[in-house]
């Protein structure tokens, strides 16, 4: 999409709002003349938010001036719109304000990180110079450690701002009973598999077409593919079946244990949990593709980004366990030898996507979704106001360009129908695998957890661990990583 | 009296920067290492931490030590192992195989010229940006487009000798790590053995020529046991700062939350100073990496009081290193 087209939303955007307000406070005006009007009193939509943000914003700042929020997020590199977006946010309260004639102005202050920036954070917090809002995942420790407030009381007060998030991302933002987020975006994981390669096996276009279809279905299952890519890899059409994630990312791991049964979180007891017989499944299916069937290379965990991408777009692997944001990825990054960045039109030529499929007959085929979350920091010196950027920069149209734009999910449900987002082929197709979905735990061990898992799955994969052998390490690093916070079943 | 006042003084004047810098840079850090390591600081507890520090609601406690020594932590024994192999392997390549290399340069090879070009050409990878070199190793040792497996392939090596991956495969990737290691690190003990080597009086070699000593046997007779002491000094220097050192295992393999985590442990190349590293900059345990870091310190200690009573280090403090 190009960028007049995001310039033109924005500014439609904007204008749209900057009228309704006017409107609304025109409307309350005349329908209540002289009466003091209190934020439960509903005159009209637009007339009680506005008056409730423009009372908190001048009993917080004043009746002028200028303040800075600063705002800080980490991704990929096309998931600059996590701290664009906040300043988009901030252009249209200020023009809110403007229009409301209060001479007050926010400004933005972004840095974007391209991993963690967690250290980053500490430093800051402890030279009182934190930012104010930051966007990131690690709810649990972020909670425990104090860093965040939560957002209860502001998310009840601006209900009306947030009534169309999805019901089920706000259970990604609450812990220990209270809300400590506002879900920034999703993502599904789906298989990436290579139409051209299909083709040059001899499927129709209708055979390569319904194969989402059917491993929806459960009529495809993991088995089928990794038989499909033995047959690809004997023709030397491909010079891997698979490739997965170099590290945990949830897929196709955690997709793999869920679908053969396990439970990764108590649900009672919160603790994390591990489910012996799913994850020796899990291991010995990873045995089998690396050791037996030779679909996956060996030495796969750890292998660097640029490999797995360019590699995958030049063709030389039939199926990928990616993320829907890499569909935008290959779009901007320049991975494909002849082609650079690809255009969609190649996308759309020569790979699909599906749902991850059964790994045998009988079992789901399923996806993850991992929301990324705004935060507001305790540090804030304006919290409601930072709260009120990152409400304003998931609101439809911004969470459209960012959805669009990075190839994550939306988190609000009016997104679908902003034109923005219809005009993406990619999302409405995608849209059907959040039915399928599943989470990773909250729980601020999860990354021992995830240490542990990938150490036994590097280990069986390259052969040096059978799945038992490792199951057994895995048991016992877990429980003293873990401690009494693991339950191992 | 004035004037012997400001005789005393003077060398303090002079040497206060240094002490400052030293206190700074190594006293302090000592100091806070030791407290921390006996606290559960962690990302979780951090801002509460900032704002007690010092004081008495910070409770302090063994358990990061019991933690290590009661092998409660699954990773410290196989870390540990690795510290080993990491440690004498790269030091025999900067002690021993330096020394060979020393007396090739300095003394087989006779034209001052070729010796010059041959000792900068080990110097090369020390004067070079440390990232650069990591990302050239990273480049030369890729399985499809670096040069290392081709170059075996035309040696002669047979292709299923070679990895598919030198990065993550055991034990190519622990061979990776004492190559790039001990590449480096060579060059240190290269210079220390070439101007002692150039400092032995030529009158001692041309005499044992003139005896009808063969060259082997002036390498073997006369320069290696004039070298006993740089030798030692070496061999203590390296073996310390092999011990602290892992900042070309981590630009190589990596360290993060997640990723270059698993890829050093499971590489096999997860040494001590990295483990430490990992656990306060990947998981956030600062007062555990703290303990781990006190242990390679006390490891320090305890071979510097070694090499001082058993191969007579304060000698080596002496002006002449070349006994002649």
């Amino acid at each position: 999409m190009s960028r007049i087209g995001r310039a033109q939303i924005q500014t439609t955007a904007i204008a749209l709002l900057v009228v309704g307000l006017i409107i609304g406070l025109a409307v309350g005006y005349l329908v209540a003349p002289g009466k003091t009007v209190t934020e439960t009193k509903t005159v009209g939509a637009g007339e009680t938010i506005t008056t409730t943000i423009t009372k908190m914003i001048t009993e917080t700042v004043g009746a002028e001036g200028t303040i800075t929020i600063k705002a800080w997020a980490s991704g990929s590199p096309v998931d600059t719109t996590r701290v664009e977006n906040i300043k988009r946010a901030a252009e249209i309260l200020n023009q809110m304000l403007a229009a409301a004639g209060v001479n007050v102005r926010i400004e933005v202050e972004t840095q974007f990180f391209r991993g963690d920036y967690m250290d980053k954070l500490t430093a800051a917090f402890s030279a009182g110079e934190a930012p104010d809002i930051i966007a990131m995942k690690n709810l649990p420790t972020l909670a425990d450690g104090g860093y965040v407030i939560a957002l209860d009381d502001y998310v009840q007060k601006y209900w009306t701002l947030l009534e169309d998030v999805y019901p089920t991302l706000w259970n990604a933002v609450k812990y220990k009973g209270h809300i400590w987020a506002i879900p920034q975006d999703t993502e599904a994981r789906p298989l990436y598999f290579r139409k051209d390669v299909l083709r040059q096996l001899g499927w129709s276009e209708e055979e390569i077409n319904a194969l989402p279809e059917k491993i929806m279905r459960g009529e495809i299952t993991l088995q089928d593919l990794i038989q499909v890519a033995k047959q690809a890899e004997e023709q030397g059409l491909v010079e891997w079946g698979f490739y997965h994630r170099p590290n945990w990312g949830g897929t196709p791991f955690l997709i793999l244990y869920y679908q053969y049964g396990g439970v990764a979180q108590d649900p009672d007891t919160g603790k994390l949990v591990l489910d012996k017989d799913a994850a020796l499944k899990t291991l010995q299916l990873l045995y089998k593709m690396a050791q037996e069937d030779k679909v996956l290379p060996e030495t796969m965990i750890g292998t660097d980004w640029r490999t797995i991408h360019s590699d995958f777009v030049n063709g030389r692997v039939l199926f990928w366990f990616g993320g829907t944001w890499h569909w935008a990825e290959w779009q901007r990054v320049e991975y494909h030898e002849q082609l650079g960045a690809l255009p969609e039109d190649y996308e759309w030529e020569n790979i699909g996507f599906a749902l991850v499929p059964a790994p045998e007959p009988g079992l789901k085929p399923m996806t993850l979704s991992s929301p990324y979350l705004y935060y507001v920091t305790s540090q804030s010196k304006y919290p409601e106001i930072a709260f009120l950027l990152i409400v304003l920069a998931t609101s439809a149209p911004l969470d459209a360009i960012h959805a669009v734009d990075s190839g994550h999910l939306p988190v609000r449900m009016t997104t679908v129908d902003h034109p923005y987002y219809k005009k993406s082929k990619f999302h409405s197709e995608v849209a059907y695998m959040l039915e399928y979905t599943s989470f990773e735990p909250l729980h601020p061990k999860y990354t021992a957890y995830k240490e542990a898992w990938i150490t036994a799955i590097a280990k069986v994969e390259k052969g040096e661990a059978t799945p038992e052998q490792a199951l057994n390490e895995l048991v016992n690093t877990l429980q003293a990583e873990i401690g009494e916070d693991i339950i191992i079943r | 009296m004035a004037r012997s006042i400001g005789r005393r003084l003077l060398p303090l004047l002079f040497l206060a920067p240094m002490l400052l810098m030293i206190a700074l840079a190594w006293v302090s850090p000592l100091v806070l290492t030791v407290y921390l390591g006996f606290t559960d600081l962690s990302i979780k507890n951090f801002l509460a931490f900032v704002k007690d520090f010092f004081t008495d609601k910070v409770s302090i406690t063994l358990d990061n030590f019991r933690r290590i020594f009661y092998a409660e932590d699954p990773y410290v024994g196989e870390t540990l192992r690795v510290t080993v192999l990491y440690v004498v392997s790269v030091l025999s390549i900067n002690a021993i195989y330096a020394l060979a290399l020393s007396i090739a340069i300095a003394y087989f090879t006779k034209n001052e010229l070729l010796s010059m070009i041959l000792r900068v050409t080990w110097l090369l990878p020390r004067i070079t940006p440390g990232i650069i070199y990591a990302l050239m190793w990273i480049w030369f040792i890729d399985p499809k487009y670096g040069l290392l497996n081709e170059m075996l392939r035309l040696m002669g090596v047979p292709d299923s000798w070679l990895p598919d991956s030198w990065l993550l495969r055991k034990p190519y990737s622990q061979m990776l790590m004492i190559m790039i290691n001990g590449y480096v690190g060579a060059s240190f003990g290269m210079i220390v053995y070439t101007a002692a080597i150039k400092s032995i009086p030529p009158d001692l070699v041309n005499a044992a020529l003139v005896d009808g000593a063969s060259e082997f046997q002036v390498a073997r007779r006369i320069i290696i046991p004039l070298l006993k002491w740089p030798i030692l000094f070496v061999t203590a220097w390296q073996t310390l700062s092999l011990l602290s050192s892992y900042e070309y295992i981590l630009m190589v393999w990596g360290a993060g939350s997640g990723q270059g985590y698993g890829i050093a442990r499971s590489a096999g190349v997860m040494v001590w100073s990295l483990y430490s590293y990992t656990k306060a900059f990947a998981e956030h345990l600062y007062g555990y990496a703290s303990a781990l870091s006190l242990i390679l310190v006390a490891i320090g200690l305890a071979l510097i009081i070694l090499y001082f009573k058993i191969f007579g280090f304060r000698r080596l403090m002496e002006p002449s290193r070349v006994e002649v």
